[in-house]
């Protein structure tokens, strides 16, 4: 076995809402929906339950397994592998997508004169670390950090509200003013960002203490995050309008930066880096894991360790070359991304699935 | 050198194999092996030449003390003790006394061997502890605890006998950790004095005390304290495991063996827990854990520790749980602010001031100004002096540590800040640092905080608010990996068992705790009824027959 550690169902119920906080309460793109955005959101974690179930079913089929483990089995050793290297691919670019995003975030935010490659390199660097502990560490992690981030999310929210004469309630009209197909336009790409990325958490099913029940967690997760996602789209429309929401490039820090109640509670941004930090981090190491673990399975080794260090380096400088400037990423993330990754957030999984129905395969 | 010296652990390894076909039965005695051996040295029927062979071994050591005498007034016998270790008095008034005193007869019968040692020594020994030896490994060992040796001419058997008596502090109040309410006994430096201790406090034969004997020279007896029917025993062979590994000369605090045997060497978090207090150990002996209790020093280690354990302080389990669960509450905000209050101040000072009120930038920024020193720089100097000031004050003697907290308060904190040379909102931010770390229960925990005080300052110093976060980020890293005994560091609340919740952030009501730890106290979870909760009669001219149960 490549990995001794165990992680409990309720773990990874915290990794998974890290997992889709991590990047988008901050990046958030109101899309085409305009006002109705939070319509599209609610419909994508309807879509979300919907491959959850997709991917906990090969969960279930596979409990002792890894989709790099089994694909070779079920596809056949040339497609399974080709179709491994793919999904690795997705994870290595997913991986410095986020050390990019989230360091542009702080040198654009709050540390402007501070080399980009500052917070990449130790960002990285920590990740590794986290990583080589192994996915215990990383279950801990986020058994620990989660709640903060959920009660911290809530907290601005409600400061956002509580603020006098910050939210307009009039900016939510009119409801499906253009008709219903900008919201229809909107669902793929708020479904591929955050949800269909919760695809890597395939490789997490074998290590749970009891496989067998990783279905209520996941959905759980996708459910109660689809909400408290909505809850941070309707605050950042309800403060900024859609126009500016969807302008800005961090909606939810523009909107936060509002916050004053009695000139006292304001400028909450340490509370916003909170998040961003600590939620990016987790989903970093979560993508950074399943590569070095997908890696040693594909090419066989009996560790995954060694790849750490070299990964680590490798996404450093691969990071700051994955974009150029921020609105190419969002675009790239609400244009691109959804049809980009769809081979690996739909096709294999649901190929796998379909597959080993077909043929009766099971672990 | 590698074999020999492994010679002091072998009766232990012995003890353990017996333990273990008897089901975990106590331990041997504490029985020591002299270092170095003295294996070529041959107990013989001569007075004389064994007293020769004991003289070269002691080399005329100034404290031992060897007579001739003759009992009954015929048998040449001789009695070797240590000065200070062995009871004079009674050596002097009962058992010399007795023994030249005793029927002439029975003199003459040891000199003739009419009748058996034993049988004799019987009759004339006032002494109700004592043991035959049969070589001189043994006597010397005896004569080194503090036993009085008796040697007779003629026999290849000694007597030992149990006389050992010094000087030592009496029972006294825990030092570092005095309470308001609860015990005012503190362990002292005395092994038998403390197990008595523990002992009182529980009366059953469940307690196990195990005796090991560590370190070569100084053969410091140690104690493994638990109560067989809850402690783990896969922990306790871990514990005899890692303890049987010790091979060092000398053993003088309970802090070598928490040195050599705890989980992470590498770390900074202390891992084992270590208290003055017998009501602690107790308690947490009724959790399921294991206590070590080393002579020669008043603390006692508790195995495993988890770090939810230096949150907690005994005085919390007597005072009322509303008043106990809002000062556990503080503890954690006081460990915040112990190890992120400067951190925050030098980040948000140098990178971030956008982040403050308008109107507290202003009044900061006018204190700063004129001040010739970075904010971090003023922050790493200001808590070293704090730091200085602090050892200095451990370290004086009690008349002197007056004149240094003067020059401390005073001078470097007045004259320092009218002088501009710091700012007063910084020795405001040290001194809150500073009582916060006071305010932690547990020495070991608050000194770890200092440590990781700085790194976080320096991190913060450099990187701003991004320093301080990965700060966290790495020891939390650190936390989660860390184990003490296989008992994860970060227990309960991750992994997180909902049961041991009730002794977390707050201290549930006496009546509401129902189990033991979950992971530690796992063979019999249950500590009491269920149903305790106090229900008095609700109406007082109730009929109190009725009220009972």
């Amino acid at each position: 076995m490549r990995e001794e550690g165990r992680i409990s169902n309720w773990q990874l119920f915290m990794l998974i809402m890290a997992f889709l906080i991590g990047t988008s309460t901050l990046i958030m793109p109101v899309g085409p929906a305009k006002q109705d955005a939070w319509i599209s959101y609610l419909l994508a974690g309807a879509l979300g339950v919907g491959v959850a179930y997709l991917y906990t079913s090969l969960g279930l089929r596979f409990p002792k397994e890894t989709p790099f483990q089994y694909a070779p089995r079920v596809l056949g050793k040339g497609l399974g592998t080709c179709l491994n290297i793919l999904f690795l691919w997705y994870a290595f670019h997913l991986a410095p997508l986020l050390l990019l995003n989230f360091s542009e975030l702080y040198v654009v935010a709050i540390m402007v004169n501070t080399p980009l490659m500052v917070f990449i390199g130790i960002m990285a660097a920590l990740a590794a670390w986290a990583v080589r502990s192994g996915i215990e560490t990383l279950g801990r992690l986020a058994e620990l950090l989660t709640p903060f981030l959920i009660f911290v999310i809530l907290v601005l929210n409600i400061l956002t509200i509580l603020t006098p004469e910050l939210p307009r309630w009039e900016n939510f009209l009119p409801v499906l003013g253009e008709g219903i197909l900008p919201v229809v336009r909107g669902i793929l790409p708020a479904f591929t960002f955050p949800f269909g990325e919760t695809v890597f958490f395939l490789n997490f099913f074998p290590f749970l203490t009891s496989p067998r029940k990783c279905r209520y967690p996941f959905v759980l997760a996708v459910v109660l995050i689809t909400f408290l996602l909505i809850s941070v789209l309707l605050r950042n429309i309800a403060v900024l309008g859609p126009l500016e929401a969807n302008r800005a490039n961090f909606p939810s820090l523009t909107a936060i930066q509002l916050i004053n109640i009695g000139e006292f509670l304001q400028r909450m941004d340490a509370l916003i880096i909170f998040i961003w930090t600590f939620g990016v981090f987790l989903k970093l190491s979560v993508v950074f894991y399943v590569f070095t673990l997908g890696t040693s399975q594909v090419l066989g080794l009996k560790d995954y360790r060694p790849l750490v260090l070299p990964t680590a380096l490798l996404l450093t400088f691969f990071a700051p070359t994955v974009y150029e400037h921020f609105h190419q990423m969002l675009r790239f993330a609400s244009r691109t991304w959804p049809f980009y990754f769809f081979p690996g957030y739909f096709l294999y999984p649901a190929i796998l699935l379909l597959v080993a129905k077909i043929r009766n395969i099971k672990g | 050198m590698p074999r020999p010296y492994r010679k002091p652990l072998r009766l232990f390894q012995r003890q353990k194999k017996k333990a273990s076909h008897s089901g975990g039965s106590s331990g041997g005695q504490g029985k020591k092996f002299p270092y170095p051996p003295l294996d070529h040295y041959t107990f013989v029927p001569d007075l004389k030449a064994n007293l020769e062979q004991l003289k070269e071994i002691f080399l005329n050591s100034s404290d031992v003390v060897k007579r001739d005498f003759l009992i009954g007034g015929q048998a040449k016998a001789a009695i070797i003790y240590i000065d200070g270790l062995a009871d004079k008095k009674l050596i002097e008034d009962t058992l010399l006394r007795t023994l030249q005193h005793v029927p002439p007869e029975l003199g003459r019968a040891l000199v003739e061997k009419t009748a058996p040692l034993d049988r004799i020594l019987e009759i004339i020994v006032p002494l109700a502890d004592v043991s035959p030896i049969e070589s001189i490994s043994d006597i010397v060992n005896h004569v080194l605890c503090g036993d009085a040796v008796l040697l007779f001419d003629g026999y290849t058997k000694a007597l030992a006998t149990s006389t050992r008596s010094w000087e030592h502090r009496s029972i006294d109040e825990p030092l570092t950790e005095s309470a308001v309410r609860g015990s005012r006994e503190g362990f002292v430096e005395n092994l038998r004095t403390n197990t008595a201790l523990i002992r009182r406090r529980l009366k059953t034969p469940a307690l196990r005390v195990e005796n090991l004997c560590l370190g070569r020279y100084s053969q410091t007896n140690v104690a493994l304290v638990y109560l067989h029917t809850l402690a783990d025993p896969t922990l306790l062979q871990e514990i005899r495991r890692r303890l049987e590994r010790i091979n060092i000369d000398g053993i003088l605090e309970s802090a070598y063996i928490e040195e050599l045997i705890e989980d992470n060497p590498a770390s900074p978090f202390p891992q084992i827990d270590h208290t003055e207090r017998p009501d602690k150990v107790v308690a947490a002996l009724l959790e399921g854990r294991v206590a070590l209790l080393i002579d020669n020093t008043p603390y006692a280690l508790i195995i495993p520790t988890v770090f939810i354990q230096f949150m907690q302080a005994s005085e919390d389990y007597y005072e009322r749980y509303w008043l106990a669960s809002f000062l556990r509450l503080i503890r954690f905000v006081v460990l915040n602010i112990a190890l992120l209050l400067p951190s925050i101040y030098v980040a948000v000072s140098t990178y971030h001031q956008e982040m403050l009120p308008t109107r507290l930038l202003i009044r900061l920024a006018a204190q700063r100004e004129g001040v010739p020193f970075p904010a971090l720089v003023e922050a790493l100097l200001l808590e070293l002096v704090f730091e200085v000031l602090r050892e200095a004050g451990v370290r004086l003697p009690r008349m002197v540590g007056q004149a240094v907290s003067i020059v401390g308060a005073l001078v470097i904190g007045e004259a320092a800040v009218s002088a501009g040379l710091f700012s007063p909102a910084m020795v405001i931010v040290v001194a809150l640092t500073g009582i916060s770390s006071f305010a932690l229960p547990i020495f070991a925990m608050a000194i770890t905080i200092r440590l990781l005080r700085f790194i976080m300052l320096i991190l913060a110093g450099v990187l701003g608010f991004y320093g301080i976060m990965i700060g966290l980020l790495a020891i939390l890293i650190h936390l989660t990996t860390l184990r003490s005994f296989g008992v994860d560091y970060l227990s309960p609340v991750t992994p997180y068992h909902v049961r041991d919740f009730k002794d977390v952030f707050i201290r549930t009501p006496l009546w509401a705790r129902h189990t033991r730890p979950t992971r530690i106290g796992y063979r019999d979870p249950w500590r009491q009824d269920t149903r305790l909760r106090p229900t008095p009669p609700k109406s007082s001219n109730q009929d109190p027959a009725e009220g009972g149960d």
